[in-house]
């Protein structure tokens, strides 16, 4: 609970600090919009991988059904991206480079749920490995993720992030 | 409230009934109940599970993906110039990722098959070609593009065939997928379907138990009523108490008794409040109390007062606590009742004895006057007496002698009434019986102008052992009733002996006036005289014809009576009886031999009775010393011996019974001298309480001349107490006699004849002067018992039996007694010796 607070104090600060440079330094890989912070007025937040790992980095280990043999997956508690921006309700529209989109309730981002994932196997994922980013639930520990919904929240080459409230 | 529960057994087939249901609802069949409905569960679970766990993803959708995504990507290679590298990149990386995920991932395992092998063979060629132009300058993949274009057109054929054959195998999955689920649903239906079968059956078993327990609860609802009823309305007072004996039913009938209300007694100590003692109380006898059934205790009411109650305790369960239920009827009333009739009937008792005592002392004091009035007639007979005056004498004679009879049979009714009646068993001629019976009626039937006449069919010299004495008196009482109603005619009198049948058969028939039939069982009642009218000739009780019968049923036997009015009656008696053995000589027929002069003590209180007697001893030859009372006859008695000793009975001062027994326990000379009691008691154990005192005989009064001769002369055989059984024997047993003399022959007879008289004279003689000079008594018992043996011989019966009884004495060595024993047998061999002289 203190991590979250020390997490959401950090993300707040940080995203002030955004004001003045709003720009990240690396290679954006996520955008995030639509209904989030306030004080944001209806501006888009983009992350870069180093702001990304500034909110809490979590390691799941899982096998899945499109990949062969167990995996490991390196990335950002969904739970804690919505904590820094302020979203506890609504739905989240999912969209990957490759034009999929995906409806995800905001109940789904919780302690032990799904990260949205940037590393695979120990490597940095490319388009052609369903990078940049994962949006991965722990499918083997909690085998109530095991479903067809669940699975087709799982997206990968995520790229963008709306909040619907 | 009473245990209710107590009922549940008076209709045991109710429970029978319900007993299947809750069989049906036992435990093996609920437990099936869930065992099926969790079956159910994992079933359905398990099928629910397996349609909840995506396997499928959108794959159809993904198969899809890849052609569009592969068209995309064809489109980008073929966009004109300048072409967009970056979208060419784009579209490649996306269709290589969407390839990848297709032919790596689980889900499409099953059409990465062989036969697809092929086209994806040519797919991943095609990829792993264009990679690295791809991946290189901007200048390469610029150069590279028309040929990637053509390749990519060359591998579509490849994709279509890839996402063909896809669409039919997911197909075929999901046809499969759909089959499985079909069939779990059908089971489960079917599954669904028992258990609601089962819970319908369920439902219905319970609703039959509701039933039954509704109509049990009803059943005991109107037990409980019934029972209410019963408690509250019973007459006796009913208490129930728990184990502790705290009251906890108290009804109606017990409040009325107690005289208390129940509020009042509820939970209280039944025992200290209802009874004063501890008969009832619940102490470790309570419990016995409750097997002893009625019982009679005192109980004590509310005001205090004590009455008598009859109380019975049970005891019950009721779910494991004991109860006592007390029942419980005031019984004042009847207890006061039965003090009533006890007291009635010890006043009754009282006065039973009272007339039995009157009986006893009427007899005594009637007939010790009629003894001196008879014993003075008898010597006033012997006295010069003109005719008239003997007239007058037989009048007088005649007179007391009725009155005599009247006074025996009241005593013999009371006595037999009493049953203290006591019948000899005496060898006696009944025939003769009958002819001396005529005989004596004979004068009475002729003075009424009737003939009399008695036959028999019976042996001559028959001899059957019974009363005489008593069957004379009962053919007395018939044929003296036959001649008392027999205006005219004849009264017949028969004897008959049936020796097979151990039966004799006496009747006596007239030609008189006869009995109506409704009235021949009143004829035997006391006092009874049917014909009142008809002029009776003869004075009597009417208890003539009770005594006869009650006799003739005393001995054994039976009467019957035919009798038709105006043509007679036949009164018919059956007395059992036994031959006997050795008929004893009648002694009727006996004269009175002249008895030795004797010495003989008269102990008599009443003056009359002692003249009489001592009259009567004098004639008889004897020479009497009379003394007035018990306590004179034991002074006389010491001073000197006498042969015999008469005692009168009822005296003042010392009566007859201790007078001898002093006689006998003193040392005097008369120690051994027989005593004869006088008595006007004959009762049974009178005599054998005279008898214990030392008494060998007993003369009834009134006392006659013959009677005293007889016991002169009975004194005069046998000086020791005579046994109370055995007949005195005859002198000569002819038979024996009869038997030897005809065997030897009247030669050898006579010799054996002279011999044994010597024997016996000279025999005798030596052994008294051993006896008096103190020989051996084995030697002389010995020499005794030769003597017996030839008195035996010649049928010496008398003299036999003395010997023996002297034998006896001598071995038991009755020193007092051996010498008068011995002195005894002379005049018996004397009488012997005479007798068998004479033949």
């Amino acid at each position: 609970m203190l991590r979250h607070l020390y997490l959401a104090l950090v993300v707040l600060l940080s995203f002030a600090g955004m004001a003045a440079a709003l720009e990240p330094a690396g290679p954006v890989l996520l955008t995030v919009d639509g209904a989030i912070a306030p004080s944001r007025d209806g501006r888009a937040v983009r992350l870069d991988r180093e702001r990304m790992m500034s909110l809490g980095v979590e390691t799941i280990h899982t096998t899945t059904i499109w990949t062969e043999g167990e995996q490991t997956f390196t990335g950002m508690p969904l739970v804690n991206l919505l904590d820094a921006l302020g979203v506890s309700s609504g739905t989240l529209k999912a969209v990957a480079v490759n034009d999929y989109a995906v409806e995800i309730p905001v109940t789904d981002a919780v302690e032990g749920g799904p990260i949205i994932a940037w590393e695979r196997n120990g490597s940095t994922m490319s388009v052609r490995d369903k990078g940049p980013l994962w949006l991965v639930y722990p499918f083997d520990s909690v085998p109530a993720y095991q479903s067809e919904v669940i699975y087709s929240r799982s997206i990968w080459q995520l790229d963008r992030i709306t909040v619907e409230p | 409230m009473l245990p209710v529960g107590q009922d549940r057994d008076d209709d045991p087939s109710q429970p029978e009934r319900g007993r299947w249901w809750s069989l049906a609802l036992s435990a093996p069949f609920v437990a099936l109940c869930i065992a099926g409905v969790l079956l159910l569960s994992l079933d359905a679970a398990r099928h629910i599970e397996a349609l909840a766990t995506a396997n499928s993803d959108s794959s159809q959708w993904s198969l899809a993906q890849l052609e569009v995504e592969f068209g995309s990507h064809q489109r980008a290679l073929m966009t004109g110039a300048p072409p967009d590298l970056e979208a060419v990149r784009l579209t490649f990386d996306i269709f290589y990722s969407r390839f990848e995920t297709i032919s790596k991932g689980r889900l499409y395992a099953d059409i990465t098959t062989s036969e697809a092998a092929a086209d994806f063979r040519a797919v991943t060629s095609f990829l792993a070609g264009s990679v690295p132009l791809i991946d290189g300058d901007d200048d390469t993949l610029r150069a590279g593009l028309p040929a990637m274009a053509a390749r990519a057109e060359a591998i579509r054929p490849a994709l279509r065939s890839i996402s063909l054959n896809g669409v039919r195998i997911f197909s075929a999955q999901a046809d499969g997928q759909r089959f499985s689920v079909l069939r779990a649903l059908i089971r489960i239906t079917a599954l669904t379907a028992a258990l609601v079968l089962a819970l319908a059956i369920g439902v219905v078993a319970l609703w039959r138990l509701m039933q039954v327990s509704r109509q049990e609860a009803r059943r005991r609802a109107r037990a409980n009523h019934r029972l209410r009823a019963i408690v509250s309305t019973a007459l006796d007072g009913i208490v129930v108490t728990d184990g502790e004996g705290l009251i906890l039913e108290f009804n109606a009938a017990a409040q009325r008794i107690f005289h208390c209300k129940r509020e009042d007694v509820l939970g209280r100590m039944a025992e200290r409040l209802l009874f004063p003692d501890s008969v009832a109380n619940h102490s470790p006898d309570a419990d016995q109390a409750a097997q002893m059934g009625r019982r009679r205790v005192t109980a004590i009411r509310a005001d205090g007062e004590h009455f008598p109650a009859e109380l019975s305790v049970t005891l019950s369960e009721e779910g494991g606590n004991v109860l006592r239920v007390y029942y419980l009827r005031d019984i004042t009333r009847q207890v006061a009742d039965e003090r009533e009739l006890v007291a009635a009937r010890d006043q009754a008792v009282a006065g039973e004895r009272a007339k039995a005592r009157f009986l006893a002392v009427m007899s005594h004091e009637m007939r010790t006057p009629l003894n001196g009035l008879i014993g003075t007639l008898e010597l006033l007979n012997d006295t010069p007496l003109s005719p008239e005056q003997q007239n007058f004498l037989r009048i007088v004679r005649r007179s007391g002698d009725v009155l005599l009879t009247h006074v025996n049979d009241v005593l013999d009714i009371s006595r037999l009434e009493t049953g203290r009646f006591t019948f000899a068993e005496d060898a006696y001629d009944p025939v003769a019986v009958m002819r001396d019976v005529a005989e004596t009626l004979r004068p009475t039937a002729v003075a009424g102008g009737i003939g009399l006449t008695a036959d028999s069919t019976a042996a001559e010299g028959l001899h059957v052992l019974g009363d005489a004495q008593r069957v004379r008196q009962v053919l007395v009482n018939f044929a003296g009733n036959a001649i008392k109603f027999t205006p005219a005619g004849e009264v017949r009198l028969h004897v008959r002996h049936d020796p097979d049948a151990g039966k004799l058969i006496l009747s006596v028939s007239d030609t008189g006036i006869g009995i109506l039939p409704d009235q021949v069982e009143r004829i035997f009642e006391d006092f009874v005289t049917l014909d009142s009218s008809y002029m009776r000739a003869a004075e009597g009780t009417g208890l003539g014809l009770g005594i006869a019968r009650r006799l003739v049923e005393g001995m054994g036997g039976h009467v019957a009576v035919d009798s038709a009015p105006g043509r007679g009656t036949t009164f018919t008696v059956t007395l059992p009886v036994r031959p006997a053995i050795r008929p004893r000589p009648p002694p009727e027929a006996e004269p009175v031999a002249p008895l030795p002069g004797r010495k003989v003590l008269l102990v008599e209180d009443n003056a009359i009775n002692r003249l009489v007697a001592t009259s009567m001893l004098v004639k008889l030859g004897q020479e009497v010393t009379e003394a007035f009372d018990g306590a004179e006859g034991l002074e006389r008695a010491e001073q000197r011996r006498y042969d015999l000793i008469l005692m009168d009975i009822s005296m003042p001062r010392l009566d007859g019974v201790e007078t001898t027994r002093r006689i006998r326990a003193g040392s005097g000379p008369n120690r051994s001298t027989p005593i004869v009691a006088l008595t006007a008691h004959a009762l049974p154990e009178d005599i054998a309480r005279f008898r214990e005192a030392g008494m060998q005989h007993s003369l009834t009064k009134p006392i006659t001349r013959r009677a005293l001769a007889m016991a002169l002369a009975d004194v005069a055989t046998v000086i020791t107490p005579p046994d109370p059984v055995a007949d005195a024997p005859p002198v000569i047993d002819r038979e024996t006699l009869d038997a030897a003399a005809s065997s030897l022959g009247p030669e050898v007879f006579r010799t054996l004849r002279g011999r044994f008289f010597d024997e016996m004279e000279t025999g005798l003689t030596r052994l008294e002067e051993r006896l008096k000079s103190g020989g051996a008594r084995e030697e002389y018992a010995g020499d005794i018992h030769k003597l017996a043996g030839s008195a035996a011989v010649f049928g010496a019966t008398a003299l036999h039996a003395a010997l023996k009884a002297q034998e006896t004495r001598a071995k038991r060595a009755e020193e007092d007694r051996l010498l008068p024993g011995h002195s005894a047998l002379l005049p018996i061999w004397a009488q012997t010796r005479q007798a068998l002289s004479a033949i």
